[in-house]
């Protein structure tokens, strides 16, 4: 790929991130007897045409000369945006390379990505993960700068340059190795124990079957009464993050800048958003596009506390990602998607004064300010949280005594059992699949999944007719009930996993509470 | 007028060190010039340099509204008028220093075309017009006793920016 017209253009390989993804670009530098200087085009944004001066001051304070041409740098292919300052490097490997400063040998066969230092060091720039993946993809070396936070990818030849000084003996010599990942780091420190909950077993329970069966969840209670504690506790209950999961979720911190140390000792990511943020803080967005709050917790928990503060519109905007698992977001530049699989756990004082139904204090609320509050609740994402857990005060002598509840070890073993039963089960089924074919999406069909004992169907009628619930109503109960048997071990839903599932989904029976 | 004594001055000194004797620049050597006697003696050194080429001298310091182009020759060959900005500095030019051609900025680019567009108007017709920067680096210690010359042909056109 080096220069055939007599040695005047010479093209390395570079990268830029779009979205949460790296795509391969290629720096073309040509030199001219012109006045001296560096032009840069192709669609480069000002970080990167600030690298001119970088690169200077890089070339001139690493004792190489500056050579006397103009040097036109093209960033191929140049009808994409180009962003970031991680084009310095391969543009002054480029030009070094072009006035033969440096040897040429191997550096085709590398990616380059790194910002310069004026003192002619390479920095690493954010979305290390990303290049590396692109660089897996082109079987090529990733060849960047140094950085504590380093996380390498399986299977990518890798090496970090400290200084520009160092290419005079070619690139294969300059380039040292990463030290491996950190394994898991104190992860115990890092994890919270649900013992330090002090009576809220129910709440408890909730979660657990949240966890099992992968329920987006809502806890009302008035302050203080631990809610906050019992979501922060949640990715300590999840079994560990499986590896494409874990890759997909290692690249958007990567790209996003978020320190990756719990994802790769195997941790779920928590992410727990002020309710001030902004729909394109939650979903992505901004320019250039970058992930939001949903995709940093891709594979692990959002919890989104106040619930009701949270302006309607911004908590429209989680439909779409919850059903799907992805978001999509459509520019005039192109359309970007954002893996986006997490648990929704959501928690929300009862009124706006926050003690309606404490057994103790007062509401001080107004009829009317406690019904706003609660429609609000009810309103934009009713259909998508099947569990409601009432949070209660604990009692001051429980607190004081310091009674431990359920733990987290506790939970975490009935969580895994539940999976492993849900698994089992579906598996069975699917080998099981193709004798019977009912209508796929009625309402009868949807049940008959939940394979009901006859007790079951009994209940499920009178609990149905009781509280008035409508067929998205009915099957979510009943999606509720499966997840409790499968906890069980039990392979048919039997009455009591439904009176539990009818306590679980709250005084809700269709949307309103 | 102090131009044509720094021009006349410069002169002098040229002479001096093309015979290779700089003690005319004074104790202090080059560090002694002043800034416009500096620019004078590349300006000379310059127009030696393209007399040397077989370029046709046809003005120097050519003045007018937009400013003043440091020399106007005329490239026989092909016949172009070439307007020439002369940018001088002391001692090497490399690693440690910028180069002096580099001190053409584009605001100057701009100047110059503001200042060819004046002198085709005064010189009514003129043949298609050039841009040429010369950077001159003294340096009486070097072999050529004048230090060096890089001449850039057509360095910017009449398009902006390169």
């Amino acid at each position: 790929m080096s220069g055939t017209s007599a040695a005047r253009t010479f093209a390395v390989h570079a990268a830029c991130i779009r979205g949460v993804e790296a795509f391969p670009v290629t720096v073309e530098v040509s030199a001219s007897g012109s006045i001296p200087g560096i032009s840069i085009v192709g669609m480069a944004d000002a970080a990167v045409l600030e690298a001119r001066s970088r690169i200077r001051c890089a070339l001139r304070s690493s004792g190489f000369e500056i050579p006397r041409s103009a040097f036109t740098v093209s960033l191929a292919p140049g009808d994409i945006r180009k962003t970031g300052s991680g084009f310095d490097l391969p543009i002054a490997i480029a030009v070094l390379a072009l006035s033969n400063q440096i040897p040429r040998m191997k550096l085709d066969e590398c990616v380059f990505v790194g910002e310069l230092g004026l003192d002619g060091s390479v920095c690493a720039v954010k979305g290390e993960v990303a290049y590396q993946l692109l660089a897996r993809e082109g079987n090529l070396k990733y060849v960047g700068g140094f950085s504590q936070e380093h996380v390498s990818i399986n299977g990518v030849e890798q090496g970090y340059l400290v200084c520009l000084d160092d290419l005079r003996q070619g690139v294969e010599d300059a380039c040292k190795t990463f030290r491996e990942n950190l394994a898991s780091c104190d992860s115990a420190a890092l994890s919270l124990d649900y013992g330090d909950v002090v009576g809220q077993e129910i709440a408890k329970r909730g979660i657990t079957v949240a966890a099992t069966g992968g329920l987006g969840m809502l806890m009302v209670g008035s302050p203080g009464s631990g809610k906050s504690m019992l979501a922060r506790r949640m990715t300590g209950i999840l079994p560990p993050i499986d590896e494409r999961e874990q890759q997909e979720a290692l690249c958007i911190h990567s790209v996003v800048g978020e320190p990756t140390e719990t994802l790769l000792a195997g941790k779920r990511p928590f992410r727990s958003p002020h309710h001030c943020i902004s729909a394109a803080g939650l979903v992505g967005g901004g320019r250039p596009v970058r992930p939001g709050e949903i995709s940093l917790a891709h594979g692990g928990v959002l919890f989104l506390d106040e619930l009701a503060e949270f302006p309607a519109q911004t908590l429209q905007m989680l439909r779409q990602p919850l059903e799907d698992g992805v978001v999509r977001i459509v520019r005039v530049d192109g359309s970007y998607t954002f893996p986006s699989r997490f648990q929704l756990i959501a928690a929300s004082n009862p009124c706006p004064c926050g003690y309606l139904g404490d057994r103790e204090v007062a509401c001080r609320c107004s009829d009317a300010a406690i019904e706003r509050y609660q429609a609000k609740l009810g309103g934009p994402l009713a259909d998508r949280i099947d569990l409601l857990v009432n949070v209660t005060r604990p009692d001051a002598d429980m607190m004081v005594r310091g009674v431990e509840g359920v733990t987290t070890q506790d939970m975490r073993v009935q969580v895994e059992r539940g999976r492993a039963f849900r698994a089992w089960r579906l598996h069975r089924a699917d080998e099981a699949d193709d004798a019977e074919s009912k209508s796929v999406g009625s309402v009868d069909a949807a049940i008959a999944e939940f394979a009901l004992d006859d007790a079951g169907q009994d209940m499920l009628l009178d609990i149905a007719k009781r509280n008035h619930l409508t067929g998205r109503g009915i099957v979510r109960l009943s999606r509720i009930a499966r997840t409790i048997a499968d906890m069980d071990e039990a392979e048919r839903v039997g009455s009591t996993h439904l009176l539990e599932a009818s306590q679980l989904q709250g005084r809700r029976g269709n949307e309103q509470f | 007028m102090g131009h044509s004594k720094n021009r006349k001055r410069a002169h002098e000194l040229l002479e001096a060190l093309l015979q290779g004797d700089s003690s005319e620049l004074g104790e202090e050597g080059l560090e002694g010039l002043s800034t416009q006697l500096l620019g004078a003696l590349g300006e000379e050194i310059a127009a030696w340099y393209l007399d040397e080429r077989g370029y046709a001298m046809i003005e120097r310091n050519y003045r007018c509204e937009e400013g003043e182009a440091d020399i106007v020759v005329f490239d026989e060959d092909s016949s172009e008028v070439v307007l020439v900005e002369v940018k001088t500095r002391r001692g090497h030019a490399g690693i440690d220093t910028a180069y002096p051609e580099e001190a053409v900025t584009p605001l100057k680019r701009q100047r110059y075309r503001r200042i060819a567009y004046c002198y085709a108007a005064e010189h009514f017709p003129t043949p298609s017009i050039r841009f040429d920067v010369i950077a001159v680096c003294i340096d009486p210690d070097q072999e050529a006793r004048t230090g060096t010359v890089h001449h850039i042909c057509r360095a910017f056109d009449w398009e902006g920016g390169q």
